[in-house]
């Protein structure tokens, strides 16, 4: 079973996203920000996936993102946003 | 501070998306003609509606900063088209006819990718099964133009006169900010817009930019 990791600050979201997740068959836990993901990596905890709010307190997913990148960490991360605009896409490009 | 509101909103709007999209599959699919699937599909819309009311007005709030570089007018063009969720729209052709020497224009692509889906998904919103959608791109021998051409519902004059007027809609759920925010961003390009409509022909909207030296 893959396992996947959800990091929200919306508690809802949590909620919503671990449910349709665990339908498709992945084991999911939930943190509330980018600092609260890497206090899990760095316990020893693998994911195969993440899938991040990119705006959130303490750290965000950008920010989450990037710490990823340069400490060669490679898991696959999933910038999710409710700040969804074409400039938001850009940046990534 | 606009951006803020919008998060407040569009958060909820997500949750109840997600949520309502997994009901659906249990309550209705795989045959979406149960009233199951009519009543979630209407809340699933509005949901649609409310999300597009919340980005116009957070468009027609924020300051156009200008931020222009050369950009290729196809591949702008196609990231337009890729962003337009097609499957909300089935049975309209969309017809690409893009000169492949269009090279480059001035633009901000933030901007003018968001008043190409406007005029776009205006487009779509204005069909049925079984119209086409044409886009075109081509220069003549100043300008560059970008065509959106309907087989949509069109409108008559009176109507054409007040599309750029804010507030001003016809659609029973628009925001009547989709169009005024397309003017205002091809005012910012030094472009301009022809409208041609005919009522129950469709509506062809060409933008003009004149070429920059």
């Amino acid at each position: 079973m893959k396992k996947l990791l959800i990091v929200d600050d919306e508690v809802n979201m949590q909620k919503v996203l671990s449910i349709l997740f665990r339908r498709e068959r992945y084991e999911v836990m939930t943190v509330s920000n980018g600092k609260e993901a890497l206090d899990k990596l760095e316990s020893g905890v693998s994911f195969d996936l993440i899938l991040s709010d990119m705006k959130m307190p303490r750290m965000d997913g950008i920010e989450l993102l990037k710490y990823l990148k340069k400490s060669q960490i490679n898991i696959p991360l999933i910038l999710i946003t409710a700040y969804g605009s074409h400039q938001v896409t850009y940046q990534f490009f | 501070m606009a951006a803020g509101v919008a998060h407040q909103i569009r958060n909820p709007l997500a949750v109840m998306k997600v949520s309502m999209e997994m009901l659906r599959e249990d309550l209705a699919y795989p045959d979406n003609d149960t009233e199951a699937g009519d009543l979630t599909g209407f809340i699933l819309n509005e949901i649609d509606t409310l999300d597009s009311v919340v980005n116009n007005f957070l468009a027609f709030a924020k300051p156009n900063r200008g931020n222009k570089s050369y950009e290729s007018v196809e591949d702008l063009l196609d990231f337009t088209i890729r962003s337009i969720p097609l499957d909300k729209y089935d049975g309209i052709r969309l017809i690409r006819e893009i000169d492949s020497d269009i090279g480059e224009h001035y633009f901000d692509r933030n901007l003018i990718v968001q008043a190409f889906s406007n005029i776009i998904i205006n487009a779509f919103q204005c069909s049925e099964k079984g119209d086409r959608i044409i886009i075109r791109a081509y220069r003549n021998e100043s300008a560059l133009c970008i065509e959106i051409d309907d087989e949509g519902k069109g409108m008559s004059k009176e109507i054409v006169a007040k599309i750029y007027n804010p507030f001003f809609t016809t659609k029973e759920t628009g925001t009547g900010l989709g169009l005024s925010i397309v003017h205002r961003i091809i005012e910012d390009h030094n472009g301009s817009i022809q409208v041609d409509s005919k009522q129950d022909k469709g509506t062809l909207f060409r933008l003009m930019f004149q070429e920059t030296t």
